[in-house]
């Protein structure tokens, strides 16, 4: 496990619709210029946080209820970053969903399905817990810095 | 995101600027389809060179649109992917199904020939 001794930075969403992603945008983008991120790094963490928060908004809460609580702490380290999203919403772990064929034509091509396919392809280690109150998943991604960046 | 569209003759340019994600995949969709409702129009560019982030919803709007032209017996090129959208595209297998180009003037060029 990577260094954690910097606290975790922690962003919480209202999680009732998607306009909340712009904030996660400009949590990554802070983030990824304080710790000189790599931009292939910034961009698999936000598509990865962007896939599972936007499924936990849309279907997480099927009766609607609100307010709910959705939270991303994101523990960075020298060569390793490690992403917890938790939430409140209906117990549901999505690493149980089968691949989708990725070789299928355009035409035989489901819509949709490939959200979850990609976190479990850029990260190096994916783990869902069920929690008391809802669902958590704990991603981690190893990186590489090229040329002299110093975190 | 911003969306821009300019006709090259019987091609149709659809210039998709900032992030096709969960939050304005729907916006492009409507725009795309409402575009290919217009008569004998099946000859489409996605042009994404302004285009910074792509996710899953994204990729539905474009597999949306590639269904619609396939069904038209039209064609459709995405033309100027960054790195990640390229990788997203890879990684969907997107890269394979689909007709790419650099830019706009070769997938312009791609559909004249």
């Amino acid at each position: 496990m990577a260094d954690q001794a910097r606290e975790a930075d922690v962003l919480k969403f209202p999680g009732e619709e998607l306009e909340e992603l712009d904030e996660l945008h400009r949590f990554f983008g802070r983030l990824s210029r304080r710790e000189k991120w790599p931009d292939r790094l910034t961009n698999d963490l936000l598509l990865c946080c962007e896939e599972l928060l936007t499924n936990t908004i849309l279907y997480g809460y099927p009766d609607g209820r609100t307010p709910r609580s959705i939270e991303l702490q994101v523990a960075a380290g020298p060569d390793s970053v490690t992403v917890t999203l938790s939430d409140d919403a209906m117990p549901y772990n999505p690493l149980q969903r089968s691949d989708p064929d990725v070789t299928l034509g355009v035409e035989d091509r489901p819509i949709g399905g490939l959200g979850v396919y990609f976190v479990k392809q850029i990260m190096d280690e994916v783990r869902y817990e069920q929690t008391g109150t809802g669902n958590r998943l704990v991603l981690r991604k190893s990186f590489v810095r090229t040329g002299g960046e110093q975190a | 995101m911003n969306i821009t569209t300019n006709e090259h003759g019987d091609i149709t340019v659809m210039a998709i600027e900032g992030r096709l994600d969960g939050q304005h995949a729907q916006a492009a969709e409507q725009a795309f389809l409402a575009l290919a409702a217009q008569e004998g129009k099946n000859r489409f560019v996605l042009d994404f060179a302004q285009m910074a982030y792509i996710s899953s919803a994204g990729l539905r709007v474009v597999l949306v649109a590639a269904k619609k032209v396939k069904a038209a017996q039209g064609r459709l090129v995405c033309a100027g992917m960054n790195d990640q959208v390229r990788d997203v595209f890879e990684m969907s297998g997107f890269i394979s199904i689909l007709e790419t180009a650099a830019n706009r003037e070769e997938a312009i060029a791609m559909l004249q020939g």
